[in-house]
C-alpha cells in the first residue's frame, strides 16, 4: 500500500503532493497522508498530485480539509506501520488521545468532516466522527437529538407531526 | 432528470467511449474519475470484453537496451517500443517518460526481466567511487511504468555477483499462492549466482526490505557448469526454474540440469533432466497447456520437451516429476518465413505455447517475431528496420502484462468493501452511507427507534428493511435472541413473606435481564426496571412468565395480601419501546395463585392488517388457562382482549384434571391456533401425549386430541410443541442423548409422522453436568424449525444455563451463565429487523 511512497523514501525526501481545495486554497502534504484517504491513493498512484499541478478536491473548503489533513498526518506513520506490530502502547494511547480531542469540535465542522472524510474515503476518521455522532444520539429522546444535533427548528407542520407521534409513542419521549 | 449526466451513462456506451480510450494511463485515470467509472473498471467481464483474447498477458511493448554503448561507459536510457495496437503506446520513447526520475537513477539501467507488468532494473552506478575500492555493488530495482511507482532495493555485496547476477526471478503474491493485492511490489526477488560450484540464492523481501541468503547447501555439478537460455526465471506453479548446462559432462548429452526455487518456502532443487540432445540452445518455456516445457532450438525445427501427466500436485520434495519428461513434438519453423540468420536470435517464452524470437542479424534484422507452438505459425509482432533503431544491436525485453488483472490489483481492492455490500454503487445513497456509519455505532435498539421519531428523513431510512438489513446482517438466531429474563429467587406469596418484602428485609427478587454476546441490547445483566418504568414498585416485583414478539409477560405481585389474593395480575412490557400494559385483576375460582398455560396473541396472528394508527399494539390478546381444582376439575381457558381491556368469561373445556400440561406453558401459536401439550397424570409413565387446541378468534371451538405418538417415554423424557423449519406443527420429544421430531402432515390421518432424530451432543467435560431436571431438560419452542433448551448443570453453588438452539443439528449459542437462577427463565426473541418495519411502518402511511 505504501510501496510508492517508501520508494521514493530511498530517494531522501518524501513525495509531497497538492491538494486544492473547493475555495482554491493549495494544500501541500506527503503522498504518505493524502494516500491514507483511498480515494486519493488511486489518484496519486496514478502519479497525479506532484509537482505543479494540484489534486483539485471540489467538494471539500479549506477549512475541513485543513482538518482532514490534519487527521491524516497524524495517523500516517501508523498506517504505514501497518498499525499494531511496531506500535507501542504509548503511541496508541497518544493517538487516542489525539482522536478524542480531534473530535471535541463544534458541529458544523463535525458534519462537513464527516462528509469529507466519507467523499474521500479515509476510512478510520469515517468511523471516528461516525462514533461521535453515535455517541451524542444514545440516550436521547428525538427532539433532544434534534437539539444536539443542531436539526432546523421544526416547521409548524413538522411539530404537528412531531406532537401525533408523541401522543402515539409516549415511551420514546420519556 | 432532463439533462444526462457522463456518470449515467449506461455500461455499452461506457464501452464504445473507453473502447477508444486506447491509452492505458488514460483509462486508469478514467477509472479514479469518479465511483460509478470505477465500479465499471473493477468488473472482470468488462475488463475482458474491453481486453479481448488475453490469454495470460498481452504483449505490449518493448524495452530496448543499447548494450553496446553501454559497454562504453556512457550511460543509456532504456527506450520502448510499443507493440502494434498497444494501449500502452507513446511512440518511441525512454522509460523517464513512464517514471519520474527524481535522483537520475533511471538514466543508466539494465533491463533484467518483467514479470505482471513490473521490470526489474540493474541500476549502473556511474561514481567511480565503488570502482575504485574494488566492490561490486549489485543495485537493483523494480518499476512500474504504468503507475510510475518504482523501488530502489538496498545494494548488494556478495562475490557470487562479480560479473552480474546469473539468474532472476521476480515473485508476485500470486505465485507463493497469495491473492492479488492492489500494492504494486507486494513481491519478492530472487537473485542466483555462483562462486565456484557453490549456488548463492540471495532472497529479497519487501516485508523486511533486506536481502537474505536463502540457501547455501546446493552445488553444482561441475566447476564447468553454465548457465543456458534465458536469465529471467520462468515461474510456473510458484517456483522460478532456470536451466543449467554441465560442460564437463559435454560427451555424455545428458548433461541438463534445472534449478528450481519455490516461492513460499524457498527451497532449492538441482534436477537432471532426461533430454538427449547435442543443441545447446534450449530454453524454459510453457506448452499450450500451462505445463513446464524445454524448447531446444534447431535449424528448422523446434523440439519440444515436457513432463507427462503433470498434475501439478507436486510435493515438496520433487517439484516436478523429471522422470517422466518426453519430447512431445516438433515444430518446424516454416521455410516460406525465410529467416536466413534465425541461429542469431534471441529466444524468449512469451504466453503459454508461444514463444517469442528476435531476429537480429541478417535481412530480418531487429526484427520481432512469435511461434505459436500448437499452429507453427509465425507472426511478425515488431518491426524496427525503418525506425531509428534499426542499425544497432539492441537486447530485447517484451513487456507484456494481463491488463484484466492489473486493473483489478489496482484498484479491485478498493471496490471490493462496496461489492459486498450489494449491488453497484448508487452515488445517491451516499448520504445513507454516512448515516449508515452512525447508525451502526448506535447499539442501544431504543435508540435507534428515537432516532427513527427524530426526522421523516431518518423514519424513511430506519423503516427501509435493505437499510436494517445492512444494519444487522445476517438475521441469525443468534442475533435474534437478545437474551434471557429471570429471577434469582421465585416470589413466595405468603402472608409472612410479603410482610417481610414490604418491610425490606427480604433482598429484592427483581427480575433481571441478561443478555446474550453481540445483543442488539447491550451487553452485560441490567433489571428490567432499567428498560420500563418501575410504577411503583409494580414491575419490581414481578416474575417474567414468557415472551412473544418483544412482548414479555409478567405476573405482577401487588405488594398486599388481600391484593394477591383478589385476583392474578398480569402485565406486559416491550422493554425495547418501553411500553407497558397492565391488565385488571382476574379473579376465578379457578386460578388461585397460580395458572397453568398462556398464549400470547398478537395482531399478526389473527390475520388483522397492523392497523396503521396504532401499529405499535400489535398485542391483541391474552388466553390463560386453570385447572379448575374444586368442581369437576376441568379446565377453564380465560380470554383477555386488549382492546377492551376485559377478561371474558370462562370457558370450560374437556380436559379433565388427570392430565397435566406438558413442556413449555406457552402455548405454540399455528396457523390461527393455539395448541398445548398434555400428557395423562395416570399413565405417566406410559407417555401419551394429547393436545389441547384453542381457536384464537374466538377463544373457544375447544379440541382435546390424544397424539398417536408412540412414547417409548420414560421418566427422563420430555416433550413439547414446536413449529418445524418447513411451519410445521410438531411434537420434540427430548431423551437423554435425542431428540426425535414428530411432524403434522398437510392432510390424510397419520398427521404425525417420525420427521428426524437429532442427536444431543454431550456436555462439555469441564461442567459438572447431571441429568437435568425434568422441567430444566425440557426445550421450548423458538423461531420456527429451531428450539431452545436451557442445560441446566447443577455443580457447586451455582447452576448455569445454556442456550441450545437447534435446527438439523445442535448448535450451542455461547453460553450465558445465570448463576444461581431458581425461577423461571425466559428467553428474550426479537426479529428486530421486523419489528423496526412494523412498529414505525405504520408512521409512513398516510393518515386519514
Amino acid at each position: 500500500m505504501a510501496a510508492p511512497e517508501s520508494g521514493d523514501g530511498n530517494n531522501g525526501a518524501a513525495r509531497m503532493v497538492t491538494l486544492i481545495s473547493s475555495d482554491n486554497t493549495r494544500f501541500e502534504v506527503e503522498a504518505a497522508a493524502a494516500s491514507l484517504s483511498q480515494t486519493l491513493q488511486l489518484t496519486i498512484l496514478d502519479g497525479g498530485g506532484g509537482g505543479g499541478d494540484g489534486i483539485p478536491l471540489p467538494n471539500v473548503d479549506s477549512a475541513t480539509l485543513s482538518k482532514v489533513l490534519e487527521y491524516c498526518i497524524k495517523h500516517a506513520p501508523a498506517a504505514a506501520n501497518g498499525g499494531a506490530p511496531n506500535a507501542t502502547a504509548v503511541d496508541r494511547a497518544e493517538l487516542e488521545r489525539f482522536d478524542n480531542e480531534f473530535v471535541n469540535i463544534d458541529q458544523s465542522v463535525l458534519y462537513s468532516l464527516i462528509m469529507a472524510a466519507h467523499n474521500l474515503e479515509i476510512e478510520g476518521l469515517q468511523s471516528l466522527v461516525a462514533k461521535k455522532v453515535a455517541d451524542m444520539i444514545k440516550g436521547k429522546s428525538p427532539m433532544e437529538i434534534r437539539r444536539t444535533l443542531g436539526f432546523p427548528d421544526p416547521t409548524p407542520e413538522e411539530q404537528a407531526e412531531m406532537n401525533a407521534h408523541m401522543l402515539e409513542y409516549g415511551w420514546a419521549y420519556e | 432528470m432532463a439533462s444526462t449526466e457522463v456518470a449515467d451513462l449506461p455500461e455499452d456506451v461506457l464501452f464504445e467511449v473507453f473502447s477508444r480510450v486506447g491509452k492505458m494511463k488514460a483509462l486508469f485515470r478514467c477509472a479514479v474519475t469518479c465511483k460509478r467509472w470505477l465500479s465499471v473498471f473493477t468488473d472482470p467481464e468488462f475488463l475482458h470484453r474491453l481486453w479481448p483474447g488475453e490469454d495470460r498477458g498481452r504483449l505490449l511493448g518493448f524495452f530496448l537496451d543499447e548494450a553496446i554503448i553501454k559497454r562504453q561507459g556512457a550511460g543509456t536510457t532504456l527506450a520502448y517500443v510499443p507493440a502494434p495496437g498497444s494501449p500502452i503506446s507513446y511512440g518511441d520513447c525512454i522509460l523517464t517518460c513512464f517514471v519520474t526520475d527524481d535522483h537520475d537513477l533511471f538514466h543508466s539501467v539494465t533491463p533484467l526481466s518483467s514479470h505482471r507488468g513490473i521490470l526489474l532494473l540493474r541500476f549502473v552506478i556511474r561514481s567511480n567511487k565503488h570502482v575504485e575500492r574494488n566492490i561490486t555493488r549489485c543495485v537493483h530495482g523494480l518499476c512500474d511504468p504504468i503507475t510510475g511507482a518504482h523501488v530502489v532495493f538496498p545494494p548488494l555485496d556478495c562475490s557470487c555477483l562479480l560479473r552480474s547476477a546469473y539468474g532472476y526471478a521476480i515473485l508476485g503474491a500470486a505465485d507463493s499462492g497469495g491473492v492479488i493485492s492492489s500494492t504494486t511490489f507486494s513481491q519478492k526477488l530472487l537473485l542466483v549466482g555462483h562462486e565456484s560450484r557453490d549456488l548463492h540464492i540471495h532472497l529479497y523481501s519487501r516485508a523486511t526490505n533486506s536481502w537474505s541468503v536463502a540457501t547455501a547447501d546446493c552445488i553444482l555439478p561441475s566447476t564447468r557448469a553454465r548457465e543456458l537460455g534465458a536469465r529471467a526465471a520462468v515461474v510456473h506453479r510458484g517456483v522460478a526454474n532456470w536451466l543449467y548446462d554441465d560442460e564437463g559432462q559435454y560427451e555424455q548429452r545428458e548433461s541438463v540440469y534445472m534449478l528450481s526455487v519455490k516461492a513460499g518456502t524457498t527451497r532449492v532443487y538441482l534436477t537432471k533432466l532426461p533430454i538427449r540432445d547435442s543443441n545447446r540452445s534450449m530454453f524454459l518455456c510453457t506448452d499450450r497447456d500451462g505445463r513446464l516445457s524445454v524448447a531446444c532450438v534447431h535449424e528448422l525445427r523446434v523440439d519440444v520437451w515436457t513432463t507427462q501427466d503433470d498434475d501439478g500436485e507436486s510435493n515438496d520434495d520433487e517439484p516436478l516429476r523429471w522422470q517422466q519428461w518426453h519430447k512431445v513434438h516438433e515444430v518446424q519453423i516454416p521455410a516460406g518465413a525465410n529467416f536466413s540468420s534465425f541461429r542469431h536470435c534471441a529466444w524468449k517464452c512469451l504466453n503459454s505455447g508461444t514463444l517469442l524470437f528476435l531476429v537480429a542479424h541478417g535481412i530480418c534484422k531487429n526484427q520481432v517475431f512469435v511461434l505459436n507452438l500448437e499452429t507453427a505459425a509465425v507472426e511478425k509482432v515488431l518491426d524496427l528496420s525503418e525506425s531509428p533503431y534499426s542499425s544497432k544491436y539492441y537486447s530485447y525485453m517484451p513487456y507484456k502484462m494481463d491488463l484484466p488483472e492489473f486493473f483489478l490489483g489496482q484498484i479491485g481492492n478498493h471496490h471490493q468493501k462496496r461489492r459486498r455490500h450489494g449491488s453497484k454503487y448508487d452515488h445517491r445513497r451516499r448520504r445513507h452511507d454516512i448515516l449508515f456509519e452512525i447508525f451502526s455505532r448506535v447499539h442501544d435498539t431504543g435508540d435507534l427507534l428515537r432516532c427513527a421519531l427524530t426526522c421523516k428523513p431518518w423514519l424513511h431510512l430506519l423503516t427501509d428493511r435493505n437499510f436494517l438489513r445492512r444494519l444487522w446482517p445476517e438475521d441469525r438466531t443468534s442475533r435474534r435472541l437478545l437474551g434471557f429474563f429471570f429471577q434469582k429467587e421465585r416470589f413466595r406469596i405468603g402472608k409472612r413473606a410479603i410482610k417481610r418484602r414490604t418491610k425490606q428485609v427480604a433482598s429484592e427478587c427483581a427480575p433481571t435481564f441478561l443478555s446474550t454476546p453481540e445483543s442488539l441490547l447491550g451487553p452485560g445483566e441490567r433489571a428490567l426496571t432499567s428498560f420500563v418504568a418501575d410504577d411503583d414498585g409494580i414491575f419490581n416485583h414481578a416474575e417474567p412468565l414468557a415472551s412473544r414478539h418483544g412482548l414479555v409477560l409478567m405476573r405482577l405481585i401487588p405488594n398486599t395480601y388481600e391484593k394477591i389474593i383478589a385476583g392474578l395480575v398480569l402485565g406486559f412490557v416491550n422493554p425495547i419501546t418501553r411500553e407497558r400494559h397492565v391488565a385488571p385483576p382476574l379473579d376465578c375460582a379457578c386460578l388461585g395463585k397460580y395458572m397453568d398455560g398462556h398464549a400470547i396473541i398478537m395482531d399478526a396472528d389473527l390475520g388483522l392488517p397492523p392497523s396503521s394508527a396504532r401499529a405499535r399494539s400489535a398485542f391483541s390478546k391474552l388466553i390463560v388457562t386453570r385447572h379448575h381444582y374444586q368442581d369437576d376439575r376441568h379446565l377453564h381457558l380465560h380470554a383477555y382482549s386488549a382492546a377492551t381491556r376485559r377478561w371474558s368469561a370462562p370457558i370450560r373445556c374437556h380436559c379433565s384434571y388427570r392430565f397435566r400440561l406438558e413442556g413449555s406453558a406457552a402455548a405454540v401459536i399455528h396457523r390461527g391456533s393455539a395448541h398445548w401439550l398434555y400428557t395423562d397424570r395416570d399413565r405417566e409413565y406410559i407417555g401419551d401425549l394429547y393436545m389441547l387446541t384453542s381457536d384464537l378468534t374466538t377463544a373457544r371451538g375447544v379440541s382435546f386430541t390424544e397424539l398417536p405418538v408412540p412414547t417409548s417415554a420414560s421418566y427422563w423424557s420430555s416433550s413439547f410443541l414446536c413449529v418445524s423449519g418447513d411451519g410445521n406443527l410438531s411434537v420434540a420429544i427430548v431423551y437423554a442423548t435425542r431428540m426425535e421430531f414428530w411432524t403434522q402432515q398437510e392432510d390424510g390421518d397419520e398427521w404425525l409422522v417420525r420427521a428426524k432424530v437429532i442427536e444431543i451432543p454431550p456436555m462439555p467435560p469441564r461442567m459438572d453436568y447431571t441429568t437435568p431436571s425434568r422441567s430444566a431438560a425440557s426445550g421450548s419452542p423458538f423461531t420456527e424449525g429451531h428450539c431452545l433448551r436451557c442445560m441446566a448443570a447443577t455443580g457447586s453453588s451455582s447452576s448455569i444455563s445454556k442456550g441450545v438452539s437447534c435446527r438439523e443439528s445442535w448448535t450451542a449459542i455461547r453460553a450465558c451463565s445465570l448463576t444461581g437462577t431458581r425461577g423461571t427463565c425466559v428467553p428474550y426473541e426479537v426479529d428486530v429487523l421486523e419489528f423496526f418495519v412494523l412498529h414505525l411502518g405504520g408512521l409512513l402511511s398516510p393518515r386519514g
